[in-house]
């Protein structure tokens, strides 16, 4: 490559990534070791929390949507907002009967 | 009039714009994928209120050693494409072509995972037909959800290696720095397998501890 510095002048590739990765490994530990405790009714609303902020950091960071211009974010949000409505209008069915 | 750049494809006329046109078509594409497993997610939602215990009970059944290995193999292999893109954009050709190999090789570790899993549920017969050894009706519908939603996204995890190996014949023919959107457009595909699993892995996993 062309007139690059040298790698110890430019930074790291590798900094954000693993600290994202060691956060992730984290949450898994975290989330397995839940997944043992009695907390019977929270349960799934706990793993499943938990895997959602993992969700969010690898697309945050690794998918960068930190960095992403309006028009990407609002396409990346779009999907989940019609999975939203899809979820909350087949609950308001099923959660609703008696 | 100035010389186009390597990396500057037909019909786009500025580096920018044709990211922000791959980057933004790709989060559609990414936005369908959500909604296809949104509704097999949905499907496991509403039949799990069916019976709560009896679901949870056929959940039990899955092995959460395969899935929790399998689920830091992929986190890794997020992590190998990620720094293999920010890699090269920083102008480093080799951390570039170690990422790319290493989530090769992770994201057929997770495969060969997975066949053992497969291997083993087929021995203790948790394919929902005439043999399946769970007794409650339940506990059939779990199982099919198990089978359909890693089936479909090991399909995910194979198309996404194709595309993987894509990009290291390139790097092979040292063609990669002029294809950097196909890096990214790769490895956001790969990111979204990997979420996808993140999800499952507590629905099929977790839920029956």
């Amino acid at each position: 490559m062309s007139g690059r510095a040298d790698s110890a002048t430019q930074p790291s590739v590798w900094a954000i990534p693993i600290l994202v990765w060691l956060a992730l490994l984290a949450l898994l530990a975290l989330t397995v070791c839940a997944a043992y405790l009695p907390l019977h009714p929270f349960r799934i609303a706990i793993s499943l929390g938990i895997a959602f902020m993992k969700a969010g950091l690898i697309a945050l960071v690794f998918m960068r949507l930190n960095k992403s211009s309006t028009l990407v974010r609002i396409a990346a949000c779009a999907g989940f907002l019609w999975l939203i409505f899809m979820f909350v209008l087949t609950a308001t069915d099923y959660l609703s009967r008696p | 009039m100035a010389q186009v750049p390597a990396d500057l494809h037909e019909p786009f006329t500025s580096r920018a714009r044709q990211r922000e046109a791959i980057v933004f078509a790709l989060w559609i594409f990414l936005a369908s994928e959500l909604l296809l497993f949104g509704g097999l997610f949905l499907g496991y939602a509403t039949y799990r209120l069916l019976d709560i215990r009896d679901f949870n009970e056929a959940a039990s059944h899955t092995n959460v050693y395969f899935g929790t290995a399998n689920t830091a193999i992929l986190m890794t292999s997020s992590l190998a494409i990620a720094v293999a893109g920010r890699a090269l954009e920083s102008g480093r050709t080799k951390p570039t072509k170690i990422g790319i190999w290493l989530t090769i090789l992770l994201g057929l570790s997770f495969l060969v995972v997975k066949g053992f899993e497969y291997r083993e549920d087929l021995i203790e017969h948790l394919w929902p037909n005439l043999d399946f050894s769970l007794k409650p009706p339940v506990a059939r519908i779990f199982f099919s959800f198990y089978w359909i939603t890693t089936g479909v996204h090991a399909c995910h995890v194979s198309v996404g290696l194709l595309l993987i190996g894509r990009l290291a014949w390139m790097a092979h023919r040292r063609v990669l720095p002029q294809n950097r959107d196909s890096v990214e457009a790769t490895s956001l595909y790969w990111h979204l397998v990997d979420i996808i699993w993140v999800i499952l892995y507590p629905l099929l996993y977790l839920v029956g501890r």
